[in-house]
């Protein structure tokens, strides 16, 4: 046995060493509800959001027989289709990694994080886009009393269509912002990689 | 089979395989994680990600490779999401700086112990990473199949990573 294996074998015994907690602090049963809970959730939020503005359109189309809130809510059911095919589009092909190393794994998650940055960018064109289209429909409809429930609404709601798309920005900025963080320590991890 | 019996059958495959790894998972984590809370926190993602991931493993490596590559793929996604690759410095809190003259052999064994974590944590990733797989006794075939590296590139940063392991504790050579 060569020096250098005694001295491996002297860190092998310091770092097996510590076992005490590890027994307590996995547990299989918790792990698997947790683990079964996320996807239930991830799949229940998609399902409730493309739920909540379907409902929406429907609604609006079938409130009364008018051009105008016909073509609202086809305009909200051709919006929830066009995101739901970017969102199907950009997330193709990078659901596994091409290989089952490291490496490979460091190389999706880069270019997840390009698509993020990609969805993010989408994300701001159709939040003005829509917020476009909404306006020029109030425009168009304005004084004709398409929908007279929402006068009957308090002077309160009407912060909804300014703190709305706020939100939805400062949300995507905030994505954005992130994304472009983990791709920088991503590339660099890369670069560690390909050192050698 | 019915789905309630491949579930059961997942379920057992993975208690099996968690008695066996969790020690070195917990151990894994301590190695990107210096914060305790954090570690078992992160123990318990790598976890997850375990289970998620052993239905679709169909024995094209050895499961202690697959485990391995799981956990540290989870593990790098927890520290960049975090914004940072290296995580820690060692302190004087982390790293004892003459355990020779504590009173217990126990104690001792403690402090070299938390010591060489501390340097280990302090490494650049890619060291940290082959020398934590090596200290699993992963040989270099297993170390380059977890990483996706050269064999050969897998022992020149495995003798580049002991160098400054060596470095960081003060071992002269």
């Amino acid at each position: 046995m060569t020096m250098e294996d005694r001295e491996l074998e002297s860190w092998q015994a310091l770092w097996s060493a510590e076992d005490a907690g590890a027994r307590r602090a996995i547990n299989p049963a918790r792990i698997a509800a947790a683990g079964r809970r996320r996807l239930l959730i991830r799949l229940a939020l998609d399902g409730v959001v493309a739920a909540v503005w379907t409902a929406v359109a429907v609604v609006l189309i079938r409130l009364r027989p008018d051009p105008a809130l016909m073509l609202l809510g086809s305009g909200i059911l051709a919006f929830v289709a066009i995101a739901s095919a970017f969102s199907i589009w950009n997330s193709a092909g990078v659901w596994q990694p091409s290989g089952s190393s490291v490496r490979d794994f460091v190389i999706v998650s880069i270019e997840r994080r390009r698509r993020d940055l990609r969805a993010v960018r989408f994300g701001l064109w159709f939040a003005a886009i829509e917020t476009a289209l909404l306006a020029a429909w109030l425009v168009w409809t304005r004084g004709r009393s398409v929908l007279p429930e929402l006068s009957q609404l308090s002077g309160e709601w009407l912060v909804l269509p300014i703190a709305v798309p706020a939100a939805v920005v400062g949300w995507l900025l905030f994505l954005g912002r992130r994304a472009r963080r983990e791709l920088d320590t991503l590339e660099s991890a890369r670069t560690q990689f390909d050192e050698d | 089979m019915g789905d309630d019996a491949r579930m059961g059958d997942d379920a057992r495959a993975f208690e099996r395989v968690l008695a066996e790894f969790a020690p070195a998972i917990r151990r894994l984590a301590g190695s990107y994680e210096p914060d305790s809370s954090r570690r078992d926190d992160l123990a318990q993602e790598i976890s997850i990600a375990l289970w998620r991931a052993l239905p679709g493993f169909r024995g094209d490596s050895s499961m202690r490779t697959f485990v391995f590559r799981i956990a540290h793929n989870r593990a790098l996604t927890h520290i960049w999401r975090r914004g940072r690759v290296r995580t820690t410095e060692v302190t004087e809190a982390s790293a004892v700086s003459d355990p020779a003259h504590s009173p217990h052999a126990r104690l001792e064994h403690d402090e070299r112990r938390q010591r060489l974590h501390a340097a280990i944590q302090s490494l650049p990733l890619v060291h940290r990473q082959v020398l934590v797989l090596a200290l699993e006794d992963l040989s270099h075939a297993e170390i380059a199949s977890v990483l996706g590296i050269r064999e050969n590139a897998a022992a020149v940063r495995l003798t580049r990573a002991r160098q400054a392991l060596r470095a960081t504790l003060g071992v002269a050579r």
